[in-house]
């Protein structure tokens, strides 16, 4: 199930907020770990029964990581959680994987090895990634072990964030999965963020990304230079809205149920740098990589050369865990390669350039990236980019211009929307001294959300982007 | 007081009002959510949207293998949005808001010019076409007896692009037809009306609100085509009946931009005394006359003619000279037909989409004797279903032996 879909909205988050809001303290975790179940059968009912596998297994593994860490067993305590790591990460690269790998080895190998390309279950990058979280921090005895089936289950299984993020890490969220308070100013907040999540996506990005998707379809004698130009934007607008209206979405319907979500997005395309960039997008996966890869690795504490090799590794599987398919790993390997280049040559210069020229510079690169990233393969995302700077073989740049007419007003939409401005001003106005104001922003949520569902009812395009994630 | 007394006290006249905001927001949220999905269900389906001219989606059979599958999810949610409450205000709603956007295309259809709504161009599926016009050449051969024309019918977006949205995207419909022509080789006569009908492009010769073209358009089409159907003297002069003003076509239905009426006219020869019986072989009838007035009682009032698509359609006519015609089709034909009528003994009309039997056998009991191919560009470039009908890949007879 997806958020942005009416049979979410008015069957399933009712009847579960019904439910839940109802229960008596002690029963509400066992409600919402059996919403959660149901949220994930309802799109995947056959790979229920791996995620189910998942929480058991990962269950038992914190139990025995645990129990062998106070016995201070070293041997057995490293094999288990070496083994709970491999089983993780096994599960994850069979169904992730597998069908890449093979596809690849056909390739080179001199015979051919059939094999069926398997379904990728919904999810299972965010979740394998939560359940090595709680694994490594258990083992590291930087957390203590969940006892709580059901509340373990939940950490895994919870749909506000199950399917698109943030990835929680345990830490984060121990405390409230045993204590929180569920009021009903923390479940206005949370409306307040879903229903500005579901303008973000439904709104903004579905209808930014139809460009993209006319324009890459065009045909070559009208895939001029500024149609491909749009539709690079236009990508790179409907992306961010997309996944961080989706977060917007998971942090709000946290809210109602009490829970706090970590920020995942923090206005990305503001940045001056690709550095900051990455610092404001999808936070939760980089201070995962960060906290479980880069800093494992020895982090920039051993010299620049080992430095420069982590940072590699950080970045392709950064790229890897985006897509099994070449283009993530290039798009992975190019930020790589700009990071360092900022980190170790650049900065200086960049320091020194005024802000609107570093402004352009990051988002430049960005934009290319996604270019990387959103095509079908890599051969035709070298294609798009030769014809971004001239090399297609249009007549004329009548297409671009028909494209900028039909989205110039959500370009600007989006460009506007993509700082902290309006936001900001918003929240101004609720506290502003005037009720009119507060009034005012309650219609323009009450404006976004009925435009919504208008959408929502007729939707012609509505994908979900993560799919291969 | 104080300043930090001040201070402390906006802030918390600040949180104040922060709380009162959310609290609202909570509730408004709430009533929302309580107010439409009580609606949904107290508010009883409906199986027909007329608007959008399709059979909505009804509340699914729960099966075992359905929930194995998702499929019964997946119906469950169609079913939900196809009967979600006012459903039809909710689409005007959004398209209202993509106009306003400035967006001049919906659903695939461009919102065009002086109220003309125009069909985008799908992407051809070339490897079909290729199968299809093989089979073409091969027919045509096979049956070199018979005399066979290939007629391909233009669209609106290239015949009348100047009702395209300004600088609209389209594809060269001109350069495919004339690749589908290349494909088809010598051995049959390919008639092109892209240029018959740009001679008269300001005229109403395609719908505004639908994707077929009108009865004038397929007189411009026939009086270009007779004399290859071996028709030296067509008539000039026709009774024009308007059979409906108020017409809103496919097009109208799937952009959801309801703003232009169409006409609907039918064309009969002057002096034209012949009559003639109309059999249509998927549902047994038999009438004498190939429009159905009761298709103007109904949404899609194209209809009109022939009451839409059938498997196969025999029409017996009273002229004696022994010419019987079978006709190959889509959907643009079938306003076509009526200026067939004075010139032939029978016409048999086969729509490949839904026919299945031998055409051989047809042929020989039919005594036919001409053969028309025709199709309009957009439907042809993704057809998949002439090459097996006219030349299966194994033939009848073929494991007997």
């Amino acid at each position: 199930m997806i958020f942005s879909s009416l049979f979410f909205l008015f069957v399933f988050l009712p009847l579960t907020l019904l439910v839940y809001l109802f229960v008596p303290k002690k029963a509400k975790n066992i409600v919402l770990l059996i919403s959660s179940l149901i949220f994930y059968a309802w799109g995947e009912p056959v790979y229920i029964l791996l995620m189910v596998f998942s929480i058991i297994y990962n269950y038992i593994s914190g139990m025995e990581i645990d129990f062998y860490r106070r016995r201070g067993n070293t041997a057995q305590l490293r094999l288990i959680f070496w083994l709970a790591v491999g089983v993780n990460l096994g599960i994850l690269g069979f169904f992730k994987y597998y069908g890449f790998l093979l596809e690849n080895l056909n390739r080179i190998l001199p015979f051919t090895i059939k094999y069926t390309p398997l379904a990728l279950p919904i999810g299972i990058s965010f979740y394998t990634f939560q359940t090595l979280s709680y694994i490594i921090d258990v083992y590291r005895g930087d957390v203590d072990v969940q006892r709580n089936p059901i509340n373990f289950g939940l950490y895994i299984s919870m749909f506000p964030q199950l399917i698109a993020g943030p990835i929680v890490r345990y830490s984060d969220i121990e405390a409230q999965l045993t204590d929180r308070k569920v009021t009903f100013e923390g479940f206005g907040q949370g409306v307040k963020f879903f229903v500005k999540g579901l303008a973000k996506k439904v709104l903004l990005a579905n209808n930014i990304g139809m460009a993209y998707t006319a324009i890459s379809a065009l045909p070559a004698d009208k895939f001029s230079a500024l149609a491909a130009w749009i539709g690079a934007v236009a990508y790179t607008f409907q992306i961010y809205f997309d996944f961080s209206g989706y977060s917007d979405m998971a942090i709000g319907l946290g809210k109602m149920f009490g829970f706090t979500f970590m920020m995942n997005f923090d206005h990305p395309y503001i940045s001056s740098s690709i550095t900051e960039f990455w610092r404001r997008w999808h936070i939760s996966l980089s201070t995962w990589f960060r906290e479980y890869v880069y800093i494992p690795l020895g982090g920039n504490r051993e010299g620049t050369a080992k430095a420069i090799r982590n940072l590699f590794i950080v970045w392709t599987l950064t790229g890897f865990w985006h897509g099994a398919a070449w283009n993530f790993v290039v798009w992975g390997l190019y930020y790589g390669v700009l990071l360092v280049l900022e980190k170790y040559v650049l900065h200086p210069v960049i320091e020194r350039l005024p802000g609107a020229v570093r402004h352009i510079y990051a988002l430049f690169f960005v934009v290319i990236g996604w270019v990387i990233f959103a095509a079908p393969s890599l051969s035709s995302a070298v294609h798009y980019i030769h014809v971004m700077f001239g090399g297609g073989t249009a007549a004329d740049g009548s297409a671009g211009v028909y494209y900028l007419y039909n989205y110039l007003i959500i370009l600007i939409l989006c460009a506007l929307c993509s700082g902290p401005g309006v936001t900001a001003s918003l929240n101004r106005c609720i506290v502003a001294r005037e009720r009119r104001k507060r009034i005012f922003v309650i219609a323009l949520y009450i404006a976004a959300f009925i435009c919504s569902i208008a959408f929502l009812v007729n939707a012609t395009y509505n994908p979900f982007l993560y799919f291969r994630f | 007081m104080d300043p930090k007394a001040r201070k402390r006290k906006r802030k918390m006249e600040q949180r104040r009002r922060n709380s009162y905001f959310r609290r609202l927001m909570g509730t408004v949220f709430l009533a929302a959510l309580a107010l439409i999905t009580v609606l949904n269900l107290v508010i009883p389906d409906r199986k027909f949207s007329a608007q959008e001219n399709r059979m909505l989606a009804q509340k699914p059979h729960v099966t075992r293998a359905g929930i194995q599958s998702g499929e019964l999810m997946k119906e469950f949610e169609n079913y939900y949005a196809d009967q979600f409450v006012a459903r039809d205000a909710w689409i005007s709603l959004k398209l209202g808001l993509e106009r306003a956007s400035g967006r001049r295309e919906s659903n695939g259809v461009f919102l065009g010019k002086k109220g003309h709504l125009l069909e985008e161009p799908d992407e051809p599926d070339w490897d079909g076409v290729q199968k299809n016009m093989q089979a073409v050449s091969k027919f045509a051969a096979d049956h070199s007896g018979l005399s066979t024309t290939f007629c391909m019918v233009p669209n609106a977006f290239s015949v009348q692009s100047q009702y395209l949205p300004k600088d609209a995207p389209v594809r060269d419909q001109e350069a495919d037809i004339a690749k589908i022509r290349s494909m088809a080789g010598d051995g049959i006569t390919f008639i092109d009306l892209t240029d018959a009908l740009k001679q008269h492009s300001s005229e109403y010769i395609y719908y505004k609100t639908d994707h077929h073209w009108t009865s004038l358009g397929a007189k411009y089409g026939f009086d270009a085509l007779a004399g290859t159907l071996g028709i030296d003297q067509p008539a000039g002069d026709y009774d024009v009946y308007t059979v409906a003003d108020d017409f809103q076509g496919t097009l109208a239905s799937r952009s959801g931009y309801h703003g232009t009426d169409d006409t609907v006219s039918v064309y009969h020869q002057k002096g034209d005394e012949q009559e003639y019986v109309v059999e249509y072989a998927d549902t047994g009838e038999k009438t004498t006359s190939i429009y159905s007035s009761a298709a103007l009682e109904n949404k899609d009032k194209y209809q009109v003619f022939f009451g839409g698509n059938h498997t196969r359609i025999t029409i017996s006519t009273t002229v004696a000279n022994e010419k019987n015609l079978l006709v190959f089709k889509d959907s643009f034909a079938n306003c076509f037909i009526q200026f067939l009528l004075p010139y032939y003994q029978t016409i048999t009309i086969i729509d490949p989409r839904y026919y299945y039997d031998s055409v051989d056998t047809l042929i020989e009991n039919s005594s036919i004797t001409d053969v028309l191919f025709l199709y309009n560009a957009n439907t042809f470039v993704r057809d998949n279903s002439l090459a097996d009908v006219i030349a299966p890949s194994v033939p009848d007879g073929a494991a007997a032996e």
